[in-house]
């Protein structure tokens, strides 16, 4: 009885469809501001790349984005940004798990809530996307005094708490 | 061939780059103690000098992150001046400025002065008056506000320092043409908001009394866009001026730039009444880091007076806190008397 019912679930999973991102084909913007002279810090880099996994008609998963591939525009803030406060070297990624996501590939924007991990830490976020063509775009906003992370300053500049993150990133069925 | 070699950035103003908008610095005050911007840079704003300008970054010097209390900058500006035309043939080398500029930073206070040489028109080397062109005190708010009272040029479009150009004559901008002012200051997260009252002109005051206002707002959109609208108002002895400005310092890439300046003179002397257009647009591209060529286009226009102006040129920052700037200039007189006049123009600027 107990090798039926694992046949099913082996089964059953084997036909789960998946989703699968690329860092490569993908690119991850975030928007932080500086205070007190309200500058726009920019940080690109590329997609996140990860797995997700449908069942009964629920996606779920984690993205994993590298860290140590976000650039600013300055060399000396990407370094005080990775070596500093995100701390690459024991943290070289930042993970966004995601929980029960309807996959519609309709233009539609959609809620989303998960996970993110940084520098170890989980908390939760959630935000908005939608899937067109392919193509992913999701959007949140974390807060920087939610993980262990010492406020970002530089020469009397100040990076305020919130920072908008958006992804732009190709999926594949497979 | 009428050729005008002609240096004439004989404007002490204080350098800024409002090309630094490409890099998401859409607010001066980030890089700069005059919240207007120009003048002596802050700490912030000479690390990010350093990393952003230069083709050659010769020495990196990470500080140890605190803010100093005293900062001290130097200025020098050299230019050649060539001039051959019809009626003038004329070559020269120029020292134009030699000047120092500190600020001292006590909590919430600021206070800058500088200090130099100025040679009054029709006057030699040897005759030049010791003068601080610029000097203000400033109360920084914590909420993104500020307050300063001094000598320094109002806020109305935006502060570029090439006095050469028509449209900052045009608006009463010129050399030596600084007021002294009360100005309040603030910054939204998208807005920025200028109003100063003008008291009076620093020099030529047998001829200028200037008394007036500026009122000037700004808009950002998205990271590198900024809009702004400006409104003036100054009384001098004998005319009475209302301009009015729209801004655009726009980054469009990383690496182009367009800087938009469109102005309106209303001038009134007595039951004269003058409407003058003056508009200067220029677009420059980075195509190394440190190397950038431009082309300008300007022009001043009103019933007595018609000037076109098209300029080429290009900025370079081989090395931290240098900048060399040739530009090359075709004028146009149309009105009152026709004549057509080429400039070029060298310009070495140095600082530290």
């Amino acid at each position: 009885m107990k090798i039926f019912i694992l046949a099913i679930f082996f089964s059953v999973n084997a036909f789960a469809d998946t989703y699968k991102l690329d860092s490569r084909n993908g690119e991850m913007s975030g928007l932080a501001i500086g205070k007190p002279s309200l500058m726009k810090i920019k940080i690109e880099g590329p997609g996140p790349s990860g797995v997700l996994t449908e069942n009964q008609n629920a996606v779920s998963g984690f993205l994993t984005l590298n860290l140590k591939d976000l650039k600013t525009g300055i060399d000396l803030r990407d370094r005080h940004m990775k070596e500093k406060y995100l701390e690459i070297g024991k943290f070289p990624e930042a993970q966004l798990h995601l929980m029960n996501l309807k996959i519609i590939d309709s233009n539609v924007e959609q809620i989303f809530t998960g996970n993110l991990v940084l520098k170890g830490e989980s908390k939760p976020v959630s935000g908005t996307y939608k899937l067109n063509d392919g193509k992913l775009l999701a959007k949140f906003t974390f807060s920087i005094k939610d993980y262990p992370i010492a406020t970002p300053k530089y020469l009397g500049i100040e990076v305020t708490d919130k920072v908008e993150i958006e992804i732009n990133s190709k999926i594949t069925r497979e | 061939m009428k050729t005008l070699l002609l240096v004439l950035l004989l404007s002490l103003k204080a350098q800024a780059y409002p090309e630094m908008i490409k890099h998401g610095y859409q607010s001066c005050t980030a890089c700069h103690f005059s919240p207007s911007g120009g003048g002596i840079l802050n700490q912030y704003g000479k690390m990010i000098s350093k990393e952003l300008l230069p083709t050659m970054n010769i020495y990196r010097e990470d500080t140890d992150e605190e803010e100093k209390w005293f900062h001290i900058a130097g200025k020098t500006r050299h230019l050649q001046l060539n001039q051959d035309n019809d009626i003038i043939k004329n070559k020269m080398f120029i020292p134009m400025q030699l000047d120092l500029e500190a600020a001292v930073v006590i909590k919430n206070w600021v206070v800058t002065t500088t200090a130099g040489l100025y040679k009054p028109r029709g006057k030699s080397e040897s005759e030049s008056e010791p003068i601080s062109r610029r000097h203000y005190v400033m109360y920084k708010g914590e909420n993104n506000w500020n307050v300063r009272a001094g000598r320094f040029y109002p806020m109305f479009g935006i502060l570029t320092p090439d006095h050469s150009k028509i449209i900052k004559k045009s608006i009463g901008f010129d050399q030596g043409q600084e007021t002294y002012n009360l100005e309040a200051s603030y910054f939204m997260d998208s807005y920025e908001f200028f109003l100063t009252a003008i008291t009076g002109r620093a020099m030529q005051q047998d001829i200028y009394s200037a008394e007036g206002y500026t009122a000037s707002i700004s808009k950002n959109f998205g990271d590198r866009y900024k809009v702004g609208l400006h409104n003036m108002g100054i009384k001098d002895r004998t005319i009475e001026r209302r301009t009015t400005s729209l801004s655009g310092s726009l980054g469009i890439t990383e690496k182009l730039h367009i800087l938009s300046e469109n102005t309106r003179i209303i001038s009134e002397a007595g039951i004269s009444k003058t409407s003058t257009w003056a508009t200067n647009q220029v677009a420059s591209f980075e195509v190394y880091k440190g190397i950038i060529p431009y082309v300008g286009y300007e022009f001043e226009r009103s019933v007595s007076k018609k000037t076109l102006n098209r300029y080429a040129g290009i900025t370079l920052f081989p090395i931290n806190h240098f900048e060399f700037k040739f530009e090359f200039q075709k004028r146009e007189y149309i009105r009152p008397s026709k004549m057509d006049e080429t400039m070029s123009l060298f310009q070495v600027y140095a600082y530290f």
